[in-house]
């Protein structure tokens, strides 16, 4: 057996620790890393985007404001920062690279060009700025701004003319709502079109913060000691619904529901089986499918004889050629299926009684349907494990069967040209075989499967399913 | 090392649908102050290709708060009432034992497949106050579907 390191174990596919303390010492350490992360995130964006949001519209005043002058402002930046900075006189609300400070007309003159400190310029960018005029404080006021998009960012380009086509927007002399401080009037902020959605940002670090106490609360209040794989099964971890629906009177668990195959009853005997993957449906489709595809396959071919008449479409028609073979291809394949369905006819297998239990012989009665004469015809019961598994991440199911027993066979069967073969024969579970049984992955299947033939068609195949019981002490 | 003994009353270890099953488990080389509660069950399983599924037919937790784990009463003896588990007076100074009678229900038999195998257990769990969890458990058989050979005639 392959050995495991200390602190991992894994088995079919489930990865768990050894070390209880390390486990809680691993989920309390990601949650901590979460709350954290959410954390510094929203102190980043509360910071830049909140607070200063938030002072904005709870301190700042609507005022009338007339667009007096537009200009576009070269900018340059030096490392991260913008070479030209103004002195600032609320540092919380405009910093770094986005900040900016709304210039009066009197200090707009101040501002450096060129290098700072003998460093190169990294960066170039076009900053559209309006002249807004107001009347705050008792006076009027021109300030220039820039047009931001929110309270922290405004609006920069990397080009003059794309600078030049976003104030194409705004006429000189309209006249706009913007945002002035009561305290210091010569600030002024113009929000055209404010954008609510930067606030979605919040949802991130937001959601960091509740993942990581969850996941903490979970980890400090979930019970110390592990739950039994018993104990899960008993309170329906590992039973699906399906399962549990079955046998519903509970005298045979995991044998399945005998209901679903007498809910029909029979002509000759007391209960008709169902047939277990009818070719109906598959049929119906494939006919469907053939109908769809030979229809576009005309409709191109008159589109294409029409433009051949016209212009000679030889590429249009060469392009047609491998879609009409196939729509060939699949309406006569169909055709055939079709032919045999209705040649081959119903299989009809009637049972005398439920349940079966082994060792007690049930009386079955087969009609076989048809247009032609048999050529022959079986009956053979087989019994079948199936199992579902997963590998990787892939479902599989597997098939083995493990008892197979003809209990009827005819050469040469005499029913006649347009009329159904009848036959009556036993059928007889080997008494220590084992029952019918359904778990969520696992199964034991029982059928019979009749297997025939008609004069030059192929060979057919149907499949009835049978439930059988556990075999009684006394019966064996 | 500590573990669960699991004995049957019936020998062999061959069980009908609906017979009951009864016997004993005593616990080997720790004090019952020491334990934190015990999980009894009688459970079927599959094995082989397909995963792995489990009925639980019959599950009983026996800690200090259900009375289980604490002094034996006058009634409890070998063998328990029907369908429980109950501490009983002890045989020896071995360790403690406790005494179960389950009545198995009609199905699924034990089964020995190609691609699936069902088993049937009693199976304990002791859990102790210092976390650590051991697993103990005795297979029996129900039913008498022999081996599965191949019969493909």
């Amino acid at each position: 057996m392959k050995e495991h390191s200390w602190l991992f174990t894994k088995k079919r596919g489930e990865h768990r620790t050894d070390s209880q303390l390390v486990g809680l010492t691993a989920e309390l350490v990601f949650s901590a890393v979460c709350i954290l992360a959410g954390a510094l995130g929203l102190i980043w964006l509360g910071w830049f985007y909140v607070i200063p949001e938030w002072k904005i519209h709870s301190r700042y005043e609507e005022t009338e404001c007339v667009l007096a002058d537009f200009r576009i402002s070269p900018r340059t930046v030096l490392g991260d920062r913008p070479v030209v900075k103004e002195p600032v006189d609320a540092p919380s609300i405009f910093e770094d690279e986005s900040s900016f400070h709304a210039e009066t007309s009197e200090n707009a003159e101040k501002k450096e060009t060129g290098p700072v400190l003998g460093l190169p310029f990294k960066e170039i960018y076009y900053l559209p700025e309006m002249q807004l005029k107001y009347f705050a404080d008792g006076a009027e006021r021109t300030v220039w701004t820039p047009v931001f998009d929110s309270v922290t960012r405004f609006s920069k380009f990397s080009t003059e003319k794309s600078a030049e086509e976003f104030l194409g927007k705004w006429k000189i002399g309209e006249t706009h709502t913007c945002l002035t401080d009561p305290e210091d009037p010569d600030q002024v902020v113009f929000i055209p079109d404010w954008q609510w959605e930067n606030f979605l940002a919040l949802i991130i670090p937001g959601s960091l913060v509740f993942i990581g106490i969850g996941i903490g609360i979970h980890a400090l209040t979930a019970p110390r000691y592990s739950v039994s794989k018993e104990r899960n099964a008993l309170h329906g971890v590992f039973r699906p619904q399906q399962e549990r629906e079955r046998s519903p009177s509970g005298e045979f668990p995991n044998v399945p529901d005998i209901r679903e195959i007498i809910d029909s009853p029979g002509i000759q005997l007391a209960y008709r089986l169902p047939v277990l993957d009818s070719p109906a449906w598959a049929l119906f489709i494939q006919t469907f499918v053939a109908l769809l595809w030979g229809t576009g396959c005309i409709g191109f071919l008159v589109l294409t004889a029409f433009n051949f008449r016209e212009d000679g479409a030889w590429l249009q028609l060469c392009y047609l050629m491998p879609f009409l073979a196939v729509g060939v291809w699949l309406v006569g394949h169909t055709y055939i299926q079709l032919r045999n369905a209705t040649c081959v006819g119903s299989t009809l297998l009637e049972i005398e009684k439920f349940p079966i239990f082994p060792g007690r012989p049930v009386r079955l009665f087969l009609s076989q349907g048809g247009s032609k004469k048999l050529a022959w015809i079986n009956v053979v019961l087989v019994c079948e494990e199936e199992v579902v598994f997963t590998h990787g991440t892939n479902t599989r199911r597997e098939k083995q069967r493990v008892y197979q027993r003809l209990i009827f066979g005819e050469e040469a069967a005499s029913a006649a040209h347009g009329t159904a073969f009848d036959a009556e024969f036993l059928l007889e579970i080997p008494a220590e075989a084992m029952h019918s049984f359904v778990s969520a992955h696992n199964q034991v299947c029982w059928r019979v499967i009749v297997q025939g033939k008609l004069d030059r068609l192929p060979m057919f195949e149907r499949s009835f399913p049978i439930i059988v019981y556990p075999a009684r002490e006394e019966e064996k | 090392m500590i573990c669960s003994i699991i004995q049957f009353d019936q020998k062999p270890d061959v069980f009908q649908p609906l017979e009951t099953v009864s016997g004993t488990f005593r616990l080997e080389d720790v004090e019952l102050e020491s334990v934190n509660r015990l999980e009894f069950s009688v459970v079927w399983y599959t094995e082989g290709k397909g995963d792995e599924d489990i009925g639980v037919h019959f599950f009983e937790t026996l800690d200090w708060t259900n009375g289980l784990l604490g002094a034996v009463s006058a009634n409890d003896a070998h063998p328990a009432p029907r369908n429980s588990v109950c501490r009983i007076p002890d045989g020896d100074e071995k360790g403690e034992t406790f005494s179960f009678s389950v009545t198995l229900p009609s199905s699924p038999l034990s089964y020995y497949g190609m691609i699936l195998k069902i088993h049937w257990c009693v199976r304990v769990r002791i859990f102790l106050k210092n976390g650590r969890e051991v697993k103990s458990e005795k297979f029996f058989t129900v039913g008498s579907v022999p081996k599965v050979q191949v019969d493909l005639n």
